[in-house]
């Protein structure tokens, strides 16, 4: 297998970015008369972009800002930042692009996550899939629904007002071309620039720890060095804080690249690559490297949790005490609000981070210490949907994604008594229909999940009739119904998170339109020139 | 066996299609239901008049050359087709009429004569080349009310057991309150009565184990044919046979040598058994252990369906036959010993009956420690068992376990073989040459059986690996005929409107697959086809009738059919769940063999070019494991749904067989862990 181009990867895919804690997500659409503007702008753009991993030309020169990961774990203090981009199919499709290379992006992508219904149909395949119907339909979305989205700007920073700046400075640099989309819905005539941040202690907004059950890329540095350090047999633990995997962790973890990095070979031994570039040398593979990125503004109603948490605890333990209350809010999700496990065993209290390393099967087939219908059981079964565990666990490879999202809004109990909060949900996968939409309507909005009869996510945003949530124990199974989802959605799009090559190739594509307006054949000519 | 289906397939007025399609529409598609029901019927099509229907649904398919458009209407229901199609025309007599009055054949007089309608629907019926059900022998009624059963003993249950209730303390006093609220429920009658499975659900392992006999008979008298035909006879077969044994002993006593150099106690230890059979029985041992390191070294490559290749499949396959054949020659072996031994041991000539008596001791003793030594053996072969019972073994461990378990098997096998041994050495010798005379007649026709058999196996498999290179060498052809179903990824959009009611609305649970695919020229192909569709037909009946073809549990209804003279495969299938992860399961799970071995013969139309199904090579592997190709030629195919009906549209097929299973449990005698896990069940 060949080794894969960090250099060429944006860097979020590798890095949640922790020690830029502040952070932007600015959504943009082209403007219609912006020419060659938006070829200059991201031809800039991509030379601030942080990368997975030192660009060659960079690799040893000492700049003031880091432009990937390694340099930014290295630096200390100061203010740093990291600039990523992403954008939709309509963004791409106003880029001069060449047709068929806009066609190899994956169907799913070029239709976007809120298609207009078919004229006889009152609402699209794509939002009954996803379940944004009712409260969640798109058209009820503060962005992304009825409106076009072109692209999203991701920034992230160490300070708040450094932040602010970086917003300033990145929007002035695209007003040639590019204007920040206006919120519908909610948030009614405010620009969306959606602020979110990352909290020291990793907890999102209904008080669980975020963040803990990633995938490994195989080949990446944390993959590398664990592989390295159980060779030579040295303490698992190291000066980077409990990041190695254990053997065990790289069985349930460790997933080939191509499962988020478009151009390398997935778990079913396929590499999606362009048949364009292919066939003409010379041309710019726009896939390889990069990845699509699904954004979802997800709105959390805290106080319904709490109230359904303790509806849960009076009917499980017979009282609503704090410590009941948080037990069964753990029921709810699978794990206790300090990330640990609900399944049980040789958790090592040593460790830094929660254990990760446990399985259902064998461990907790029945579900009588994690409920089969927990969120993080539906959200990664890990071994149990499949003929066998092994099986199970190999299957469930194909539908894992890399998870970067953030809380915004307030904390509870700050801000205004009506601020609204939530998680600007983020995850990375090289097949949105088999990865992030397969663990949404066949693991988490599945009421026939793992031999359930009904009920969807405890915390997800779809509701069916007689949503229920099913606690497993002792002598027999409780059942309770839950009242309406504590989740709304509040916008979104699917985002192609591109190789920073490709976004070479795209802004010279757009650059290349500031000639005069040109006839069709002239200007298949021109466009073979440019990409062959 | 029920349910029972009809496939009533009308050529279409070419100009009726678009009318007939908004017709369907407007009047017979259920909508998604506003007040109690999930799903409501429309007035000119009260499908669920019919109580006994389970499912139905209407597709048109488009013209292709030669062959009109044509109506399909297809239906899964109990009892007899002329019931099923009286009810049809007893609920929509108005609306069947208004549509068929577009296709060819038609009676003229229409509906006002039903039993002509009826003749017509009858003539129109193909039926199915393969069917499948995912509970076969389940009424519709039985299927909602052992639905109701579970979901009213679940909240009952879940009521009764929140903390702060009274709670009996025994799971069993549970299970009986459990069965007073059935008995109360009124439908007591009918939930205590035991369930009535179909005869091929009941017998399904006694009717694979004499499937496996009549095979291992065939090849057996195939493999006489072969040593006939090869020239042998009988008499040069016995020589055969036994020049074999021969090898086997050299060997044995290569390694007897070997032993008895360095431990020369052996010898000493089982002196009633002659040297020539330890010699045969060591012979024999050491080639099964061969064969069967070879089997798990092979078997070990990977587990992973992607890597179960011919070249793996077919020695793996040849080594099990191997070690039968040689589990089958030691039996034989040690029962020719036994009854022949005996012989030996009468020179030797003890006549007093002091000596009979330490002979007697002896042989005691020696049995005593076998009984031990068994007991030992049964004792690693329960931990080996339950070792993965809580944590499974890495892939050597596992295969280094199974090793020790069947070389534990193997010992015991031996030991009980020399117990029988020695026991025969004690036997009265007019007692031993009475059985010598059953014995030894039976064991030689065993193992000329066993013989003949092999030859036939391996015979077999000749045949097969050519049938194999054939199929190779038109799959190869096949890449220059068409063109790669890769080509189809760029049509998502064109064919994403045929599916625009997937997954939402009265699908959101259980959805419906049409797809209808061009057969491949040739009669090789056409034959071939025949032969897969009747092969996964027997094995859906006999074999996968337990909820799950292949490894998918997730197809409630399903049906191949050849149409139009054997020209096109229809394919009307109903399952749970969403299209990409019941497509990920035909990629992913072992069904994908199955599924290569049918469409592997199918190639479809689009836009003037012909694209063949995804590459598979001998049939069986690779093809739809290339999963994108593989998703796009299966949306190509697809042909839009324009009605469908479910009569339980929210429950899934697990849901179905565990309602079942939970239902015959209920009335049963249970032990205690059997109760906990009924109770589980809610």
């Amino acid at each position: 297998m060949d080794s894969i181009e960090w250099n060429d990867v944006q860097g979020l895919l590798l890095s949640g970015y922790p020690r830029l804690p502040y952070s932007a997500y600015v959504v943009w659409r082209f403007r219609s008369d912006c020419g060659d503007a938006s070829g200059r702008w991201l031809g800039g753009l991509s030379k601030r972009i942080m990368r997975a991993a030192p660009a060659e030309d960079h690799a040893h020169s000492a700049e003031a800002e880091p432009t990937d990961i390694r340099t930014l774990k290295a630096a200390n203090g100061g203010h740093h930042r990291a600039i990523n981009v992403a954008l939709t199919a309509t963004g791409l499709r106003k880029l001069n692009l060449d047709e068929r290379q806009i066609a190899e992006f994956a169907f799913e992508f070029l239709e976007g996550m809120a298609p207009r219904p078919a004229v006889d149909a009152a609402v699209s395949r794509r939002s009954n899939l996803l379940g944004d119907i009712g409260e969640c339909a798109p058209d009820r979305w503060d962005w992304g629904g009825t409106s076009d989205v072109d692209g999203m700007l991701l920034l992230f920073s160490t300070g708040e007002g450094d932040l602010q700046v970086l917003i300033e400075s990145e929007i002035t640099a695209m007003r040639a071309c590019c204007e920040v989309v206006v919120s519908a819905g909610h948030a009614r005539g405010t620009p969306v620039i959606l602020q979110s941040q990352l909290y020291d202690d990793r907890k999102e907004h209904f008080g669980f720890t975020d963040g803990i059950s990633q995938p490994t890329i195989e080949g990446s540095p944390k993959a590398r060095r664990s592989k390295d350090r159980l060779k030579k047999k040295s303490p698992i633990d190291d000066e980077d804080g409990g990041t190695m995997l254990s053997a065990r962790e790289q069985r349930i973890s460790l997933v080939k690249p191509g499962e988020f990095v478009l151009g390398y070979p997935n778990e079913r031994r396929e590499s999606i690559t362009s048949a364009v570039a292919n066939e003409e040398p010379g041309t710019c593979d726009l896939l390889r490297n990069g990845t699509y990125l699904v954004f979802r503004q997800l709105e959390q109603d805290v106080e319904a949790f709490d109230a359904f948490a303790a509806q849960l605890a009076k009917q499980i333990y017979g009282n609503t005490d704090p410590s009941s209350q948080e037990l069964a809010a753990a029921r709810l999700i699978g794990r206790h609000k300090n990330g640990e496990p609900l399944i049980s065993g040789a958790a090592d209290s040593t460790k830094k981070t929660s254990r990760n390393d446990f399985l259902y099967a064998f461990e907790d087939g029945s579900g009588m210490a994690c409920p089969v219908g927990a969120h993080i059981r539906r959200a990664n079964p890990r071994d149990i949907i499949g003929p066998d565990p092994d099986t199970a666990l190999r299957l469930s490879k194909m539908h894992r994604i890399i998870r970067r999202g953030r809380p915004y809004g307030p904390r509870r109990g700050e801000g205004k008594p009506d601020a609204r909060r939530g998680i600007a949900f983020i995850a990375l996968n090289a097949d949105i229909a088999g990865q992030f939409e397969m663990i949404q309507h066949s693991w988490l909005n599945n009421p026939n999940f793992g031999g359930l009869y009904a009920g969807c996510d405890p915390i997800g945003h779809v509701t069916h009739a007689d949503d229920e949530f099913a606690v497993q124990q002792r002598p027999a199974n409780l059942h309770v119904r839950k009242p309406r989802p504590f989740v709304t959605v509040r916008g979104g799009a699917y985002f192609f998170l591109p190789g920073i090559k490709a976004i070479q190739a795209m802004a010279d594509a757009a650059e290349s339109r500031a000639a005069a307006p040109l006839s069709a054949t002239e200007e298949s000519k021109r466009r073979s020139a440019v990409f062959g | 066996m029920t349910p029972n289906y009809v496939t009533i397939v009308t050529p279409l007025k070419p100009d009726s299609v678009e009318p007939c399609r908004q017709y369907l529409r407007d009047n017979a598609d259920p909508q998604l239901g506003q007040v109690d029901a999930f799903l409501e019927c429309r007035p000119l099509f009260q499908f669920d008049e019919i109580a006994s229907m389970h499912f139905c649904s209407f597709v048109i398919l488009g013209a292709a050359d030669g062959i009109p458009p044509s109506l399909v209407f297809e239906a899964t229901f109990d009892g007899s087709r002329d019931d099923f199609l009286n009810d049809l025309l007893r609920i929509a007599p108005e609306g069947l009429d208004t549509i068929y009055r577009q296709c060819a054949g038609y009676p003229v007089s229409g509906i006002a004569t039903p039993e002509l309608v009826k003749e017509y629907f009858v003539r129109h019926d193909v039926g199915a080349n393969t069917f499948f059900s995912g509970s076969p022998g389940r009424t519709v009624s039985q299927i909602r009310g052992e639905g109701r059963i579970r979901d009213n003993l679940a909240a009952f249950l879940s009521e009764r057991c929140q903390a702060g209730e009274k709670i009996p303390g025994r799971a069993v006093a549970i299970l009986d309150i459990v069965r007073d609220v059935v008995r109360g429920a009124g439908a007591a009658n009918w939930a205590e009565q035991p369930v009535r499975l179909p005869w091929e659900m009941t017998f399904r392992n006694g009717i694979a184990l004499a499937a496996v006999i009549a095979v291992v008979v065939l090849a057996s008298l195939l493999g006489a044919l072969v040593c006939w035909a090869a020239g042998h006879g009988p008499e040069s077969l016995h020589r055969i046979v036994n020049a074999w044994l021969q090898t086997a002993d050299q060997i044995g006593g290569r390694i007897d040598n070997q032993v008895t150099t360095v431990f020369p106690w052996v010898g000493e230890l089982v002196p009633m058994i002659q040297t020539s059979t330890l010699r045969l029985l060591s012979g024999l041992t050491l080639a099964w252990v061969v064969v069967r390191v070879c089997e798990l070294l092979l078997k070990s490559v990977s587990r992973d369906v992607r890597d179960q290749f011919l070249i793996w499949r077919f020695p793996l396959q040849l080594l099990v036959v191997t070690r039968f054949a040689l589990v089958a020659y030691i039996v034989g072996t040690v029962l020719l010993a036994a009854v022949s031994g005996a012989d030996a041991l009468a020179p030797e000539g003890t006549n007093s009956l002091w000596g009979m008596f330490k002979e007697l001791a002896a042989v005691g003793v020696q049995l005593v420690l076998i009984g031990l030594l068994l007991l030992i053996g049964w004792h690693f072969t329960t931990s080996l068992n339950l070792a993965i019972e809580l944590q499974p073994l890495d892939e050597t461990w596992e295969n280094l376990r199974r090793m020790a378990l069947d070389l534990l098997w193997f010992a015991m096998l031996i030991l009980g073989g020399i117990g029988v041994l020695l026991i025969a050495s004690v036997l009265p010798a007019g007692f031993i040459g009475s059985m010598a005379r059953i014995i030894e007649p039976i064991v030689n026709f065993l193992f000329l059986f066993v013989f003949f058999a092999v030859v036939g196996i391996f015979a077999a498999y000749a045949v097969g690996l050519l049938a194999m290179l054939t199929i190779g060498a038109m799959e190869h052809q096949d890449k220059s005929k068409f063109d790669s179903a890769a080509g189809l990824l760029s049509r998502a959009r064109e064919n994403a409107k045929k599916y625009a009611r997937e997954e939402g609305g009265i699908n959101r649970f259980q959805n419906h697959l049409a797809s209808v695919t061009t057969v491949k020229p040739g009669v090789l192909r056409r034959w071939l086809l025949r032969l897969v569709l009747f092969a996964i037909n027997l094995l859906s009946r006999f074999w996968f009738n337990r909820g799950e073809l292949g490894g998918i549990p997730t197809i409630l209804s399903a049906r191949w059919v050849l149409i139009d003279g054997g020209r096109r495969l229809l394919f009307l299938d109903n399952y749970g769940g969403a299209w990409e992860s019941y497509l990920n399961e035909f990629i992913d799970l072992a069904a994908v063999k199955g599924l290569n071995a049918i469409w592997t013969n199918t190639f479809v139309g689009a836009a003037g070019k012909t694209y063949s199904f995804p590459p598979t090579r001998f049939l069986f592997w690779r093809g739809a494991q290339d999963a994108r190709p593989f998703k796009a030629y299966v949306r190509q195919s697809q042909v839009e749904t324009i009605v469908w009906y479910g009569a339980y549209p929210t429950l899934s097929v697990v849901g179905i067989n565990a309602n079942t299973d939970v239902r015959q449990a209920l009335f049963q005698q249970l032990q205690p862990a059997g109760v906990d896990r009924l109770l589980q069940g809610f």
